[in-house]
């Protein structure tokens, strides 16, 4: 089958791989129909996740139909349109029973790298490396559903492909920073730092739980006009008297809760500190350049929750640890549990409440994906999301 | 080149940083050396009514392990001793018993094989290799 592979760093292109089996009972095999690009894959693609191996297909945010089930599989069958979770869950160990899916016990078939560097392993991801399991990605034309009953999610009929697609990673992302870390509630005024697509559902997932004011943070001026056409929220440039706004905003408190949905690879930032982060990543000392972070902590008002939605990888420097400890703020972060939440989303997006369809700013077919990621990490033409659909355009 | 160089650079310090870590904790480990250890989210009872449906390695894993209950709602606590065998295959098999336990499958480490050799990939393979065996465990 034809697949987009990583072949070096910022370097991917279009190729043939063996077609998926099923490997296990509990595995489906699902026929993509449509996969998109996200912020966190361009870590990968830039050798800053460094456990991709050439060939490795990419990609963990998709949609398709099931065309082929295992002998254990209970509740999925062949024909049906699934959106899937990008992360891989059994379902069935202590973490999987509290809902923490993305925490599973048994989702990492290489749990050393993860345990080593962070101290116990995550569950795996599709399309994400090695150290998260080393899956097949979607961006092909087929893939490996390792415990279809627990991660494909049947779509509703009246929820279209491009809707729905984005229940597999970024609105449940944005969905879990607001209501479970963020605790999000009625009267909270919410920043969400990074107006791509996870920040993006953040905010609308704060507006849809009742937050009374939601204020998108972003250093490029389209996504910030996105984030206010299509969200109707506040919108503020971090480099234009960014504590002032947020003081103001707030008669003085800061924001109740802070959302950080931007990651280790923060740009536009400036000063003597996002210097430093900048050299000292390239030069490996540090994994991550945290900017955004650091503002989150040092804006949310006294006693507020910050939750860290972006990817990171390691180790930060200059973290803001005084402030964190003595403003009494509550700091959380996870991958997200798609499992305990994109049904809530696919039943908010057949009621028109949940819209992210106007992310997918460009649809590609799967031979042109590296021109889709080329689009996307340059933002060119205003690409927020590209989707390629294996099937052709 | 220099995103080569760069991938390089980065893979030899995640390398780095593994092998740091792994020295780190090494006194923090010493008590428990010689056994390993994993929760199962199944009481023991719920662990004899699945024994018959586990491959034979790991019902001879499970034979050789000390149950005690988990506290809280976390299920049984199974040790194993590892003293003077090969620690990383054992790791293996204790994880493989949990999959088996837990799952009714088994998620062996990734296959590599049939990949073009590359050398930044020699690298990655070995701790690649590893991966599936080795950690905290």
């Amino acid at each position: 089958m034809r697949a987009l592979q990583w072949t070096g760093v910022n370097e991917v292109s279009t190729g043939d791989v063996p077609d998926p089996r099923v490997e296990q009972p509990y595995d489906a095999i699902v026929k993509v129909t449509a996969t998109v690009t996200c912020g966190s894959d361009l870590h990968l693609l830039g050798g800053y996740i460094p456990f991709m191996r050439h060939g490795d297909v990419i990609g963990h945010e998709f949609l398709g139909e099931v065309v082929e089930v295992g002998s254990g599989v209970r509740d999925r069958r062949v024909g049906e349109r699934v959106v899937v979770s990008s992360f891989i869950a059994c379902g069935s160990c202590w973490y999987c029973r509290q809902q923490l899916f993305s925490l599973c016990d048994n989702g990492n078939r290489n749990p050393g790298v993860t345990e080593t560097l962070w101290g116990s392993a995550p569950g795996g991801c599709f399309g994400y490396s090695h150290a998260l399991g080393g899956y097949a990605g979607s961006h092909a034309e087929y893939v490996r559903v390792p415990f279809a009953d627990v991660g494909a999610f049947p779509v509703p009929d009246e929820v279209a492909d491009l809707r729905a697609l984005f229940a597999s990673d970024a609105a449940p992302t944005g969905w879990m920073g607001a209501a479970d870390l963020g605790e999000v509630g009625p009267g909270d005024v919410v920043a969400v730092w990074g107006a791509g697509g996870v920040g993006q559902m953040a905010a609308r997932a704060s507006q849809i739980i009742g937050a009374d004011r939601v204020v998108v943070i972003e250093t490029d001026p389209y996504r910030r006009e996105v984030a206010r056409r299509e969200l109707g929220c506040d919108v503020l440039d971090p480099q234009d008297a960014l504590g002032e706004a947020l003081l103001d905003l707030t008669a003085g408190r800061g924001p109740d809760v802070c959302i950080e949905a931007v990651g280790m690879e923060a740009s536009g930032a400036t000063g003597p500190l996002a210097a430093l982060d900048k050299v000292t990543q390239l030069a490996r000392v540090q994994t991550e350049r945290i900017t955004p972070l650091r503002e989150a902590v040092y804006h949310c008002r006294k006693g507020g929750r910050v939750a860290v939605l972006g990817v990171f990888a390691a180790w930060a420097d200059r973290f803001p640890l005084g402030a964190l400890m003595n403003k009494g703020l509550t700091l959380r972060g996870a991958q997200m549990h798609g499992q305990k939440y994109i049904p809530t989303l696919l039943d908010l997006m057949a009621r028109d409440e949940l819209t992210p369809e106007y992310l997918a700013t460009h649809v590609l077919d799967l031979e042109d994906g590296a021109e889709a990621y080329r689009l996307f990490k340059e933002k060119d033409d205003g690409c927020l999301r590209a989707v390629l659909r294996p099937g052709g355009v | 080149m220099r995103g080569r160089l760069l991938a390089v650079a980065a893979l030899g310090a995640g390398a780095a940083t593994a092998v740091a870590l792994r020295r780190g904790r090494t006194a923090l480990d010493a008590p428990g050396r010689g056994t390993l250890a994993v929760t199962v989210a199944l009481t023991s009872d719920e662990i004899d009514a699945r024994a018959g449906g586990l491959t034979q390695e790991a019902a001879d894993v499970l034979g050789r392990a000390r149950r005690t209950a988990a506290p809280g709602d976390r299920g049984t606590e199974l040790r194993l001793d590892a003293d003077g065998g090969d620690r990383a295959a054992d790791r293996q098999a204790v994880r493989l018993l949990k999959q088996e336990l837990e799952t009714g499958s088994r998620m062996p480490p990734d296959d590599l094989s049939g990949r073009p050799p590359t050398p930044q990939g020699l690298v990655l393979d070995a701790v690649l290799r590893a991966a599936g065996r080795e950690g905290r465990l």
